[in-house]
């Protein structure tokens, strides 16, 4: 502050507040106590924002839920053993019989049965070879039931 | 801190705001109405919220210029414009060395634009730090400095050399 400055504000400071109206203090004491939430936290505003944001909150797990829950069913239906194992069975096969067709599926239940030897006796007189033979069995419970 | 009370408030600073206001709305009905609802306002925040208050003269005052605020943004609702500045307000509410002083004094605040005046006011007859006029103006420290000097370089023209 310069002097200017201080002369100025000694001159302003000769003036001195008049007393204010005495039923002022009373009026805006009332219009407050009236008004006075008690008890109360927050401001209408903020209470707003925070029924805002807790909506958004409900809102966003609610959504969540219904996404994990599908999720989960899906995960339970691949992790379950008899289910996936028949899902992953039925894959197979279907992959299978695209890729190698019917004829060669045939072939395959063709080879699957087990062997058994059965002894030749070939012309030029050797008894110890076996040639090992494939039964053919159309159904492999029948083959498996009476083994040989 | 201890929780001030609204009737504690209004002792320290209901005179001052009462004069701001006047000042501010150039109308003492108008400045009566908007410092109920400043004091609404402020037991709004409550005591235990009240007890945050670093400078609560500050926050006082920021809360009459806010409330100020509203009540202008009402009135150009309502299309009835802001008032023009009351020099004969003045002497109602200052007391000078003489009757010729408080008018001089009047027309000297007419002379300013409104921030100057509110500078001048808010540091000369209420007390308040550049720091404090700033918060309540929403404005830096700096700014507030500026429309001070520039107030008090006009007051000094107007004036002249004060004896």
């Amino acid at each position: 502050m310069n002097d200017d400055e201080r002369r100025t504000s000694d001159y302003l400071k000769a003036f001195v507040p008049r007393p204010t109206p005495p039923e002022l203090r009373q009026k805006a004491l009332a219009a407050a106590q009236g008004a006075h939430p008690a008890g109360r936290f927050l401001t209408p505003r903020q209470w707003g924002m925070a029924a805002a944001c807790a909506l958004l909150i409900i809102g966003s797990l609610g959504v969540d839920s219904i996404l994990s829950g599908k999720q989960a069913r899906r995960l339970d239906f691949l992790l379950d053993g008899r289910q996936a194992a028949a899902l992953i069975r039925e894959t197979d096969r279907s992959s299978l019989e695209e890729l190698v067709g019917v004829q060669a599926a045939g072939t395959m239940r063709f080879l699957s049965p087990r062997p058994f030897p059965e002894r030749i006796f070939p012309k030029d007189g050797r008894t110890d070879l076996y040639i090992l033979m494939f039964e053919e069995k159309e159904d492999a419970d029948v083959h498996s039931k009476n083994p040989r | 801190m201890k929780p001030m009370k609204l009737d504690e408030l209004y002792d320290l600073y209901g005179d001052a705001l009462y004069r701001y206001l006047t000042l501010r709305l150039s109308s003492l009905q108008d400045a009566e109405d908007v410092l109920q609802e400043t004091f609404v306002r402020l037991a709004r925040y409550g005591e235990d919220r009240r007890r945050f208050i670093r400078d609560p003269k500050a926050f006082a005052f920021r809360c009459a210029h806010n409330e100020a605020n509203r009540f202008w943004k009402r009135r150009l609702r309502h299309r009835d414009g802001e008032a023009a500045f009351r020099p004969e307000l003045v002497s109602r509410l200052f007391r000078g060395p003489d009757e010729t002083s408080e008018v001089r004094l009047g027309a000297a605040l007419a002379g300013l634009s409104a921030e100057q005046r509110e500078a001048v006011v808010l540091k000369e007859f209420e007390s308040l730090t550049f720091r404090a006029i700033g918060a309540v103006c929403r404005v830096s420290a700096n700014t507030a400095a500026s429309r001070y000097r520039y107030g008090m370089a006009r007051l000094r023209d107007f004036f002249g050399e004060p004896k």
